[in-house]
C-alpha cells in the first residue's frame, strides 16, 4: 500500500481508497463509520456544489451495516467490500431513479442495476447515490442552467467548470463526497471532470468493461471508467472490475502490482504540440506538462518527442459528425415528442445530430480506424504517450465560449477515437486550480499506465491537497 | 484530404429549416428551435466537409469496432 498520501490526521473522508481498504480489511475501521464521514461531508458542502442528485443514505446505511457483520464473521470479499461509491445518473441502478439529469426521465426508476454496478456490489462496495450529469451523459459542452438540478460546481472553485458530462463525479473526489465514483466517456466525459477537478479518470482498453445499464449517449464511442483520488485507488477499482467481467477470460494480473515498480528505462512518447487547428495549451498547463516531463526523466524514462499521426482537431472534426449523429438517432423520438422538455445543450446535439450527412458520418467513421492503426503504428515502439488533457484551465461556470472551448479544444479525442486506454491525471496547481496530463498505454496495456502514474504521483505532492469548496 | 473548391457557404433560410423538419419528421418542434435548426444548417454542413476523406475506396468505416479481448 502506498502509505504516502495517508496522513493520520486527515478526517476519513479525505483517506485513500487503499488505507480505507486496507483499515476495514483488518478492523480497525467499520464500513459504518466510513460511510457516516462521508454523510456528514456530502451533509457539510454538497450544497455548494451540488455534486449528488440523489443520496440513498438509508440503503447504505444499511448495506454498510450488512457488509461490516460479514468482515467481523471473517467473510471479507475483497479490497472494496465496505467501502462508499458513487455514480454517474446515467447508471442504472435497481430501485433508484436514474434521471440522466433530465426532466424527461425525472420517474424512470430501473428494475436492474447496470452491470459495473451489480459488479461493485458483488464485491462489498456500498452505493452512497447518484452523482449529477450534463443530460442524457451528453450536450454541447456547456451549463445553460435550464436543468432539473443544480449544475455541479468546481470544488477548487465554485465558480468555476467542473468539466462534463461526469460533473459530479470530478466534483465529487475533489471534495471528497465520496470515496471513488463511476463515469462514462463518450468524447472525454470521465476525463474532463477527471482534470478540471484534480482526480484521477481512466478509461481502459474498448470492450474491457460492461456498459449495459448505462444510458447510451454514442454506440461507437462510449465507454466507462473510475474516478479516484490516487492512481493505486484507481487500479484497486479496475482490478476488481476486469477480474468480474462476465466472459470470465477478460481477466488479466492484477494492475495494482504495478504500483512502485519503477520506470528506468520505460520508453515514453510525447506529443507536446496540439498541432493545426487547436491553439497552444495555455501556459500553466504548458509548464506543467514540461515540468511532469523533467520528473519523467528523472525516474529514468527515455523520452523522445512525437507528433500525433491525425491531429487532435481532426480527430475532433471526425467526433463531432459521429457523436451528435448517433446520439440523435438515440433519441429520435424524444427530439420529436419532448423537446420542449429539454435542456438547451442536449436539444442543440440532437438538432445538429439530426442534420449530419450520412456521407460525412462515414467519412468519420473511415478516418477513425485511420487513427486507429496509425495510433498503433506509432505506439508500436514506446511503452506510453503522454500528452496534454484540456489545453485550458478550469473555465467560469457560465461564461460559455470559455466552456465550450474547454471542451473542444483538448487532446482527448483521438484516443476515443483509436480505443486507446488512457489516463487523465494531475500534474500540479495553478492559482489554486488543478492542471492535468494524459497518460496513452498501447492497447490491452493498462499496467504501464498505472506504472508511470503512479511513479510520477509517488515523486510529487500534489495529492496531498485536496479541495476545501 | 478533401477539395474544398467545391463547397460554399450557402445561409439557409427558415422555409429549408423548415422544410428539412417537415421531412424528417420534426413537425413538433417550435419556431424556436427551427430557428435554432437553421442555424445549424451551415456550421455542420461545414463541419462534415472538414473531415478528413480516406483516398483508399477500400477501406470500410470503422461502424463495427474490433473489441479487444485480451
Amino acid at each position: 500500500m502506498n502509505s504516502k498520501h495517508n496522513k493520520c490526521s486527515a478526517p476519513l473522508w479525505a483517506i485513500t481508497l487503499a488505507e480505507a481498504s486496507a483499515r476495514i480489511a483488518n478492523q480497525t475501521l467499520s464500513p459504518s463509520d466510513l460511510l457516516e464521514a462521508y454523510l456528514e461531508r456530502i451533509a457539510a458542502v454538497d450544497d455548494r456544489i451540488h455534486s449528488y442528485i440523489h443520496v440513498a443514505a438509508a440503503q447504505a446505511r444499511v448495506a454498510a451495516a450488512e457488509a461490516g457483520k460479514e468482515i467481523a464473521a471473517g467473510h471479507w470479499k475483497g479490497p472494496l467490500h465496505g467501502l462508499p461509491f458513487a455514480v454517474k445518473d446515467n447508471y442504472d441502478v435497481a430501485g433508484m431513479p436514474a434521471t440522466a439529469g433530465s426532466r424527461l426521465r425525472l420517474e424512470h426508476v430501473p428494475a436492474q442495476d447496470a452491470a459495473l454496478v451489480q459488479q461493485l456490489k458483488a464485491a462489498g462496495a456500498i452505493l452512497i447515490g447518484k452523482l449529477s450529469t450534463w443530460e442524457f451523459g451528453t450536450g454541447n459542452g456547456g451549463e445553460y442552467f435550464d436543468l432539473p438540478f443544480p449544475p455541479a460546481r468546481n470544488p477548487w472553485d465554485i465558480n468555476r467548470f467542473t468539466g462534463g458530462s461526469s460533473t459530479g463525479a470530478g466534483a465529487s473526489l475533489a471534495a471528497g463526497t465520496t470515496l471513488f465514483a463511476l463515469g462514462s466517456d463518450t468524447t472525454g466525459s470521465v476525463r474532463l471532470p477527471a482534470a478540471a477537478c484534480g482526480a484521477v479518470g481512466m478509461i481502459a482498453t474498448p470492450g474491457r468493461l460492461s456498459t449495459q445499464g448505462i444510458l447510451p449517449n454514442c454506440w461507437s464511442l462510449d465507454i466507462p471508467g473510475p474516478l479516484a483520488w490516487t492512481v493505486e485507488d484507481c487500479a484497486m477499482i479496475l482490478d476488481t472490475l476486469f477480474n468480474q467481467t462476465i466472459d470470465p477470460k477478460n481477466s488479466q494480473p492484477s494492475l495494482r502490482r504495478s504500483i512502485g515498480k519503477p520506470i528506468t528505462g520505460l520508453r515514453i512518447a510525447v506529443v507536446d504540440d496540439p498541432g493545426p487547428g487547436f491553439p497552444a495549451a495555455d501556459p500553466p498547463l504548458r509548464k506543467g506538462f514540461e515540468q511532469a516531463l523533467k520528473v519523467l526523466e528523472q525516474l529514468g524514462a527515455q523520452l523522445t518527442r512525437v507528433k500525433l499521426p491525425i491531429p487532435a482537431a481532426e480527430c475532433f472534426a471526425a467526433s463531432r459528425m459521429i457523436g451528435p449523429a448517433e446520439t440523435a438517432a438515440i433519441h429520435e423520438r424524444e427530439l420529436k415528442e419532448q423537446a420542449d422538455q429539454m435542456g438547451f445543450a442536449l436539444r442543440d446535439k440532437l438538432l445538429a445530430g439530426s442534420l449530419v450527412r450520412a456521407v460525412d458520418y462515414l467519412a468519420a467513421q473511415r478516418l477513425r480506424r485511420t487513427v486507429a492503426t496509425s495510433l498503433d503504428t506509432l505506439m508500436r515502439g514506446y511503452d506510453a504517450l503522454v500528452t496534454f488533457g484540456t489545453l485550458h484551465m478550469p473555465p467560469r461556470l457560465g461564461v460559455e465560449p470559455e466552456m465550450t472551448a474547454f471542451t473542444i479544444e483538448t487532446m482527448l479525442t483521438p484516443f476515443n477515437l483509436s480505443g486507446h486506454p488512457v489516463m487523465m491525471q494531475c500534474n500540479g496547481f495553478a492559482k489554486g486550480l488543478p492542471l492535468n496530463w494524459q497518460i496513452v498505454g498501447n492497447r490491452g496495456d493498462e499496467a504501464s499506465i498505472i506504472r508511470i502514474a503512479s511513479a510520477y504521483e509517488n515523486a510529487t505532492t500534489w495529492r496531498e491537497k485536496r479541495a476545501q469548496p | 484530404m478533401m477539395t474544398k473548391l467545391k463547397t460554399k457557404k450557402v445561409e439557409p433560410t427558415i422555409e429549408e429549416a423548415n422544410a428539412f423538419a417537415q421531412r424528417h419528421g420534426l413537425n413538433q418542434l417550435k419556431p424556436e428551435y427551427i430557428a435554432r435548426l437553421r442555424e445549424l444548417i451551415a456550421p455542420v454542413a461545414f463541419y462534415g466537409q472538414q473531415v478528413r476523406r480516406s483516398r483508399h475506396k477500400e477501406n470500410p468505416p470503422a461502424s463495427a469496432f474490433k473489441v479487444f479481448k485480451p
